[in-house]
């Protein structure tokens, strides 16, 4: 028995004073603060694993963006769009990534009739061959430098992107249909026996869509 | 002289000589605290009542559909947040602040300021529960769980509780104490944690109006800030007061406690997000993760208080206020360990959607944190009145009641819940038969809202008996018979 408790017969003299603390240490801060550090350690692995890169866009029970990514539904036509405009980086040194071209050079795709046609069979043609002589788009008369044949250089897919791209570029305000490989393909086993670049001329006997 | 004091006094009760002097006594303390204390435990063990109504009717629907169902006012989705939102707020927040305000009072040797101030929150604090609860029975409900009460009541309780916490935290800034006792920083924290958890959610969800999944983000964010550190804080403060007190030793280092405050506030706020929730992954593994670190604050607790406590523990047996601590100590670290195993994702993901997590909370809210607070307001109420327990025996009736009665209701709860998981997890089992196991352990833990309603209705005997005694009976005495001179209420031994 303490002192405190013989001074006083009141079993309520414990109230009078304040319950005290020790100012023992002891281990436990030290192995906490291990503890801490492993739990900090495995926990980091275990979100580095499982939380999906702290993203907004990945739930539960999907680890991470690319994984949710791969099981999305591949939409046919954002895949054109996607590689046509790896494509069109070929293309955007003469007519600009804007689509403008360069005034007096090179004629804009942005807005051109032929681009936005019905049908692909002129621009296929186009790329396919290559064109000179002069040529109306946008209202002016271009006849500066000569679009060269580049066909040879890509597959009938990567032809279909980049006019799928042009056609359908939503920065431009374009919103054409869609141009196939089959389309591609089609057009240039007719012109598989020429070689000589297209005229303006030439081209407009041609109907914009085939079966026209 | 000091110096030489502090260096043998570690263990010895006599330490206190190195503490500030203080010109109160203990029972001028206790008379600061009398007028709002009192009253905020009467009106707490009021709305227990309420509440448990409200409860027992809640699970007799879960398994009696029909009962009082034509009746829009007491259709399941209005009993039952009645029956939380009494509890939470009702009960469980205003006996809180009560035992806060007399250990705040006791610990600092300073008279609690303002008590009229306090008073008056209290009293307006309890005129807003009456119109979010009639809300919530009007069918004015805002949805979100333990947040139901109409959004106006938002602000009636936001500033009665300043009301209450002002003069507090002045008595805290006025203390008497250089180095108060560690329950001091647990319930000092929490007087500012209440606000920021409570106007936050309030503000997001009933306010400003958070869209689409962000509300239950935020209101499971809410629920683990009030069910897990606010009660906690306030709770564990009341467990250090009764370890050193009952065990008539000094609390065990200063460092450790301090460690556990740390540890709660740092890495028990992050909310429960479960594994099975439409939200970006990175929240419930967050979550997940951080209830892990919860396990630390459950190990350096077990050392400090086993440390402050051992060969002592009969001693908790001695008095049935002790018991009632002692029962929801033994429930926090229960609840701690539940919460850590469901916080691995396998078990989370069996356990989540059941009626298992109504027995988590209701481990946490009642097996933890109202025992607790049964306990010191069993031990702190005949000295503030200074008066004697009306029926004394009562008391270990209650006891009794509310122990049988979280037993009978969680552990029914937990077990149907795990095999009802276990049936939805199978593809070929139809939802119905994974139901209808249930069903059975449904009824037992109905048998457990019964044993509470019994137990709060002698609580609230008591109490109601002994306020009257305090507040009353003079008052009443004087007009039956005013022809006599009144003998001033009898004084407790």
């Amino acid at each position: 028995m303490s002192s405190a408790n013989r001074n006083t017969s009141n079993p309520q003299a414990g109230d009078e004073q304040p319950p005290a603390v020790s100012r023992h240490v002891g281990i436990a801060p030290m192995l906490t603060l291990i503890a801490v550090g492993v739990l900090l350690y495995a926990g980091g692995m275990y979100l580095d694993r499982h939380a999906g890169g702290f993203r907004a866009n990945v739930y539960e029970p999907y680890r991470s963006l690319e994984y949710v990514e791969s099981l999305q539904p591949q939409d046919k036509g954002d895949k054109l769009m996607a590689q046509g405009k790896q494509v069109y980086q070929t293309c955007s040194a003469c007519h600009q990534a804007s689509g403008e071209g360069m005034p007096g050079q090179f004629p804009p795709l942005k807005g051109s009739k032929w681009v936005l046609a019905s049908g692909p069979d002129r621009i296929i043609r186009i790329v396919l061959n290559g064109l000179t002589g002069p040529i109306e788009v946008a209202g002016e008369t271009w006849q500066g430098v000569p679009m060269p044949a580049i066909g040879s250089g890509f597959s009938n897919q990567e032809i279909a992107a980049v006019l799928t791209y042009i056609r359908q570029n939503e920065e431009w305000g374009h919103n054409a249909t869609a141009v196939t490989p089959e389309e591609v393909a089609a057009v240039r086993e007719k012109v598989s026996d020429r070689s000589a670049p297209w005229t303006a001329k030439e081209l407009k006997k041609i109907p914009v869509g085939e079966e026209e | 002289m000091n110096s030489s004091e502090s260096s043998q006094s570690s263990g010895h009760p006599e330490a206190e000589q190195a503490r500030g002097q203080s010109p109160w006594s203990a029972a001028d303390l206790d008379e600061s605290c009398q007028m709002p204390v009192l009253y905020l435990f009467v009106s707490a063990g009021f709305w227990l009542v309420i509440s448990s109504i409200f409860g027992l009717l809640a699970t007799l629907k879960l398994h009696a559909p029909g009962l009082l169902a034509d009746i829009p006012w007491f259709t399941y989705g209005r009993v039952w947040p009645v029956f939380w939102n009494a509890l939470v707020y009702g009960f469980a927040v205003p006996g809180g602040i009560g035992v806060s305000l007399w250990l705040l009072a006791r610990l600092t040797r300073q008279c609690l300021v303002l008590p009229w101030m306090i008073f008056m929150g209290a009293l307006f604090w309890n005129v807003g529960i009456l119109i979010g609860l009639l809300g919530i029975l009007s069918g004015l409900t805002t949805g979100h769980a333990w947040l139901e009460m109409p959004h106006y009541t938002n602000v009636i309780l936001f500033v009665c509780y300043a009301f209450m916490a002002i003069p507090a935290v002045m008595t805290f800034v006025w203390r008497n104490e250089e180095d108060p006792y560690p329950s001091i920083w647990f319930l000092f924290l929490a007087l500012f944690w209440f606000p920021w958890a409570y106007a936050g959610a309030c503000y997001l969800l009933n306010f400003v109006g958070l869209r689409g999944v962000m509300q239950a983000v935020a209101d499971w964010w809410y629920i683990h800030n009030l069910g897990t550190i606010y009660f906690g804080l306030i709770g564990l403060a009341v467990l250090f007061y009764f370890a050193a007190k009952v065990a008539e030793r000094p609390l065990y280092s200063r460092y450790q406690v301090m460690l556990i405050l740390w540890l709660l506030a740092l890495f028990g706020s992050w909310g429960d997000v479960p594994h099975g929730a439409p939200v970006p992954a990175w929240l419930p593994n967050l979550s997940a993760v951080t209830n892990l670190f919860v396990i630390l604050v459950l190990l350096v607790l077990a050392n400090v208080l086993h440390r402050t406590v051992s060969g002592h523990y009969g001693s908790f047996l001695k008095s049935v206020p002790y018991r009632f601590v002692l029962f929801g100590g033994v429930a926090f670290f229960v609840a701690g360990i539940v919460d850590f195993v469901t916080a691995i994702k396998p078990v989370s993901t069996i356990v989540e959607l059941t009626e298992f997590t109504q027995a988590q909370s209701l481990l946490r809210v009642y097996g933890f944190f109202a025992m607790t607070l049964f306990g010191a307001l069993y031990f702190i109420v005949p000295r503030l009145a200074r008066m004697e327990w009306p029926f004394p025996r009562l008391i270990s009736v209650h006891f009794w009641l509310a122990a049988l009665g979280v037993v009978l209701y969680v552990v029914p709860l937990a077990i149907s819940g795990i095999v009802q998981g276990g049936l939805l997890q199978q593809a070929d089992v139809e939802f119905m038969q994974a139901v209808e196991p249930s069903l059975i352990y449904m009824r037992i833990s109905t048998i457990g809202d019964v044993f509470f309603l019994l137990g709060h209705v002698v609580l609230f005997l008591n109490l109601g008996v002994l306020y009257y005694r305090y507040a009353f009976a003079d008052w009443v005495a004087t007009i039956v018979n005013s022809t006599q001179p009144t003998e001033a209420v009898e004084v407790g031994a």
